[in-house]
């Protein structure tokens, strides 16, 4: 099925996006487990593994719209040296690409590309529930103390 | 943050070269670091530590005249940190 071009440009921009939060997740993940705070490491890693499975529905409907994903293009990746600058970087990651989700589906709507704004709107709802847990890390790093956060993270 | 993956630089990495060296630009940076020399998508945001570094501290802030003196600095002066540094000496 054929589909416009601004639709085609906007999901490459969208898994250009979701290609590099897998790897800035994934090593983030591994750089928690290296430190041995297991929980943070499972989140990160659960993450990661989440938006493989996205950008695997978004090279599908690429194809399917007669396009070619583009996987070889990848953002700059935003990694932390401790575990606050790293919640920090993850919410700076999550809050541009929550933006780009929110013009991705507007775009879709004035272009009438309904199943591609429900797949978009589905990848939404996740970056959002993300989102809102790492404010909790950050709340909770805030009326704890870092130290005691760290222990919980065992 | 680590701003150069490929090499392992962090900002803070840059801060203290900009502080220390008077390092003001990528190309004086590349002097000290490795950075930038093998896939160059670092340059932008290194840019930009700096950038921030030479403003957020303003290297002269305590040396009282310093907006005045900032202001009437030509701009291509002012990405250089080592001239400015010279030059806010010397206007004292």
């Amino acid at each position: 099925m054929q589909s416009t071009s601004t639709i085609l440009t906007m999901l490459n921009e969208v898994l250009t996006t979701e290609l590099t939060s897998i790897n800035q997740y994934f090593l983030h993940a591994r750089m928690y487990k290296n430190w041995g705070f297991n929980t943070l490491n499972d989140k990160c890693y659960k993450k990661s593994i989440m938006d493989m499975k996205q950008a695997d529905k978004l090279i599908e409907r690429i194809l399917f719209l007669e396009g070619l994903p583009n996987l070889q293009r990848l953002g700059a990746l935003s990694i932390g040296e401790h575990t606050v600058e790293m919640i920090q970087c993850d919410t700076a990651v999550q809050l541009t690409q929550i933006e780009q989700m929110k013009s991705a589906i507007a775009l879709c709507e004035s272009e009438k590309d309904f199943v591609t704004r429900e797949l978009l709107t589905e990848i939404l709802e996740h970056e959002e529930e993300h989102l809102d847990w790492l404010e909790t890390q950050d709340y909770q790093i805030q009326s704890m103390g870092i130290d005691k956060y760290l222990q919980a993270q065992l | 943050m680590f701003v150069c993956l490929c090499k392992g630089i962090t900002d803070s990495d840059i801060q203290k070269l900009v502080l220390e060296h008077g390092v003001g630009s990528i190309r004086e940076l590349k002097q000290h670091v490795a950075l930038g020399s093998e896939c160059g998508s670092c340059t932008k945001v290194a840019q930009m530590v700096i950038d921030n570094t030479i403003i957020d501290e303003t290297l002269f802030k305590d040396v009282g005249y310093s907006n005045v003196i900032f202001k009437s600095i030509p701009s291509r002066y002012k990405s250089n940190c080592k001239s400015l540094s010279l030059l806010t000496r010397c206007f004292h």
